[in-house]
């Protein structure tokens, strides 16, 4: 009923769309008059065709749970707020919101790679593929992730045992984000990040059979992973150190998002939008904003 | 100034001196330093360079690092900015070698012009056009010198199978940017100097007609030395008007990605300049006036309005199709070697895990419903090679299916040659590449199908036959990622 219901709204929109001629379908299901928009041939034929609907449904999700994380505990994890050691419970919760950050962030930018396991999968493997990918994308992060946390951890509570903690922070709160924004506006403009960015796209043949489809589709995910983290690094570590504004973390998704998409290779716009990030956090430190 | 006829190198007329002029410039080319940008060295390193190479063994002083980044290495390769790119660069080194013959005393409004080796009139026309091959290098501008021992090119003439033009019958400009199938201009990409999947026109005849002459033109890293370079590459220009001027449907992308994009180079004064692909589709206004072809009409690109419209009345069975992605149907497990002998690999055919889709379709598909006209069964396939990788120059390898005999070469199983043009660039990884390697796709279904009605068709496997045409050189070496079939 409710797939009939949305069928004709969208028949209605697109009266030229015939169920015979609706562009979405192979011709032996438009060949059928009792397809519907909701039935699951529908979305197997989307997802094959866009596969990448995936990434932008969990980075979705993730930007939705994420608001409300913050929503709830007005603020996201501060690394820098305890000078002990984290209760497990903030450990859970500081692996969550990284975790659910990079969903949110950085899926967005795998079109490509997702395109790449998506073609190589036979048609049953596809959908699966693509999450065991995902699933070894995230997991590389994350443990990158944790190691940050670590060494930040450590060199943190080191910092704040020698000083005041509130003194520090008020000296350097402003100061290591502007110096992170200033490094990643930096390395826009390196050779090294171009040799990065070129590596993002780079693809690895894949076997279709059994456990070797898993593995290579992992695998693919590990790599894929790593050459992120080689080229999205500064803009990350600077977003650490600033703390997880919520309002950071949108439009620094949103700058990667755009220059992935939009910019020219040659394209220097990424470096001024780091730069004017690094200046406000320089002036905010000078002038306490 | 009128707009230049860019003509036939093999219907000049007696007399004419566009080949004489030719010649005087690139010998005075060449004697410019390699920092000058309107120097031999330096037009033919916008396509490639490579320090250790030994054809780039006398290049002299170099450009400061920052400007060969800029300008050097700047080829499009499997990508579908191949053909605009390439029309760019021809553009302004016609405009380079015009402006060297005026300053020579030679007549203004020079043209390019094209080496048509499918002219299937002229029997002659695989062979390089005598005044390339007249001589010695020495005394010849327009040989290639050869590098120390290695002679600047390893043939005069182009296999005839290699200039064939199955290209002209794709449709589509622009391939899925998967690679499968790979489009008439190539696959969707960014800034792309080897990258993906090459397109049909760029697989064939381009880059066979690479690596048939061979020497200098087998590489793109040195292919820009060689003064027939810019013939050839005038030819594979020609090919994209003529295909537009075919019709049904037929039409550039109207993408901005693709329209937007720009790319660096620098005129005959030297200035630098910047060209977005928008600015050459019609051939007549590139850089002003522009040229025509001989024997092709120069037709204005097609306006979005236009397309919308013959889209929405027209009744070509490429308008019905519902852009579902080809489906996988087979893949090897291991990558393959290829060497001097021939080699055979074996695809397990997937059966279908449903009732409808692709897979199912070309499995169930019966013999002698296949071929041209048939029914709504009839199941495109595609073979394709994957993450190819190696070293040197390698050889052109022939592709056979299901060959009755593993040694002996069957006309009726062939679907293509493998030429590796630049795969030794794309198997790099530094700033222009990503080291994935290169792909082919060859659309197969006419093969498949004929091999289904002689019963050479196993419906559980697929034989891959690749056979080399000359044996390899020393230190040159080939990897193949995968072998797949596709089928939509």
């Amino acid at each position: 009923m409710l797939n009939k219901f949305v069928t004709d709204i969208y028949l209605a929109w697109k009266p030229q769309w015939t169920p015979q001629r609706l562009p979405l379908l192979p011709p032996h299901v438009r060949q059928s008059s009792r397809v519907y928009l909701l039935s699951p041939e529908f979305w197997h034929c989307w997802l094959a065709r866009y596969p990448h609907t995936w990434l932008w449904l969990w980075s979705g999700l993730a930007w939705i749970v994420l608001i409300n994380r913050v929503l709830e505990r007005s603020g996201m994890p501060d690394i820098c707020s305890s000078s002990g050691l984290p209760s497990s419970q903030q450990f859970i919760n500081m692996v969550v919101d990284w975790g659910l950050m990079i969903i949110a962030m950085m899926f967005p930018l795998l079109n490509e790679q997702i395109r790449h396991v998506a073609s190589r999968m036979p048609d049953n493997m596809r959908n699966a593929a693509i999450h065991w990918f995902l699933l070894a994308y995230t997991l590389q992060w994350l443990c990158t992730g944790l190691f940050i946390y670590g060494v930040s951890f450590s060199t943190v509570s080191s910092l704040t045992a020698a000083t005041n903690k509130i003194a520090w922070q008020t000296a350097w709160g402003n100061i290591l984000p502007a110096l992170s924004f200033a490094l990643a506006a930096a390395w826009v403009c390196s050779p090294m990040r171009r040799n990065a960015q070129l590596a993002c796209s780079r693809t690895i043949p894949m076997r279709i059979q059994g456990w070797r489809a898993r593995f290579d589709s992992l695998h693919y995910g590990v790599l894929s992973g790593s050459f992120c983290i080689r080229n999205c690094w500064p803009p990350m570590l600077a977003l650490i150190l600033a703390q997880h504004g919520l309002f950071l973390m949108i439009l620094v998704a949103s700058l990667l998002t755009y220059e992935r998409y939009f910019l020219n290779y040659k394209s220097r716009a990424l470096a001024l939008a780091w730069t004017s990030m690094a200046l406000a956090f320089l002036l905010q430190s000078i002038f306490r904003i | 100034m009128p707009t230049r006829e860019r003509k036939d190198v093999y219907q000049l007329p007696a007399g004419d001196t566009t080949l004489e002029w030719y010649a005087k410039a690139v010998a005075k080319m060449r004697t410019r330093p390699a920092t000058d940008p309107t120097s031999w060295s330096y037009q033919a390193a916008i396509h490639g360079f490579n320090k250790v190479n030994p054809y780039w063994g006398n290049v002299g002083t170099l450009p400061p690092p920052g400007q060969q980044t800029e300008y050097w290495k700047q080829c499009q390769h499997g990508s579908w900015y191949f053909l605009p790119w390439h029309r760019m660069y021809l553009a302004y080194f016609e405009q380079i070698v015009a402006k060297t013959i005026v300053d020579l005393g030679g007549p203004p409004g020079w043209s390019l012009p094209f080496w048509n080796y499918s002219d299937t009139n002229n029997p002659k026309a695989t062979h390089l056009p005598p005044a390339f091959i007249a001589g010695t290098p020495a005394t010849n501008p327009l040989q290639m010198p050869p590098a120390g021992q290695i002679p600047g090119r390893k043939n005069n003439a182009v296999h005839p199978k290699d200039v064939t033009l199955g290209a002209l019958k794709t449709l589509i400009f622009q391939g899925s940017p998967s690679g499968i199938p790979a489009g008439f201009g190539g696959p969707v990409t960014g800034f792309s100097p080897s990258g993906s999947t090459h397109g049909d026109l760029e697989s064939k005849p381009h880059d066979l007609v690479h690596v048939d002459i061979g020497g200098a033109m087998g590489n793109p890293q040195t292919a820009g030395l060689d003064p027939i370079f810019y013939l050839h590459h005038a030819n594979i220009d020609r090919l994209w008007q003529v295909w537009l001027n075919m019709g049904h449907s037929r039409h550039n992308p109207k993408d901005t990605a693709w329209l937007n994009f720009a790319f660096d180079f620098h005129d005959a004064a030297g200035t630098p300049k910047v060209l977005k692909v928008s600015e050459v589709l019609d051939t007549t206004k590139v850089l002003g006036n522009g040229y025509s072809y001989q024997g092709v009409p120069a037709s204005a690109p097609v306006t979005s309005e236009a397309m919308f419209a013959s889209k929405l009345f027209s009744t070509a069975p490429g308008d019905l199709d519902d852009g579902m992605p080809p489906e996988v149907a087979a893949a090897t497990n291991t990558s393959l070697s290829l060497d001097k002998s021939n080699s055979t690999t074996s695809l397990q055919l997937l059966s279908s895990s449903r009732k409808t889709g692709s897979l199912h379709r070309f499995n169930t598909a019966l013999p002698g419903l296949a071929g041209a006209g048939a029914s709504t069964n009839t199941a495109h396939s595609y073979l394709n090679f994957e993450n190819i990788i190696g070293k040197g120059v390698p050889p052109v390898y022939d592709i056979y299916l299901n060959l009755p005999d593993e040694n002996k070469a069957d006309e009726a199983h062939f679907v293509g040659a493998l030429p590796f043009f630049g795969v030794e660039t794309a198997s790099s990884k530094d700033s222009h590449h990503n080291g994935s390697g290169q792909h082919y796709v060859f659309d197969i279904s006419d093969v498949v199908n004929s091999l289904r009605e002689s019963n050479h068709w196993d419906p559980q496997k697929l034989q891959v036959h690749l056979q080399p045409r000359e044996t390899p050189e020393p230190g040159c070496s080939v990897e193949i990622g995968r072998i797949s079939l596709y089928v939509k």
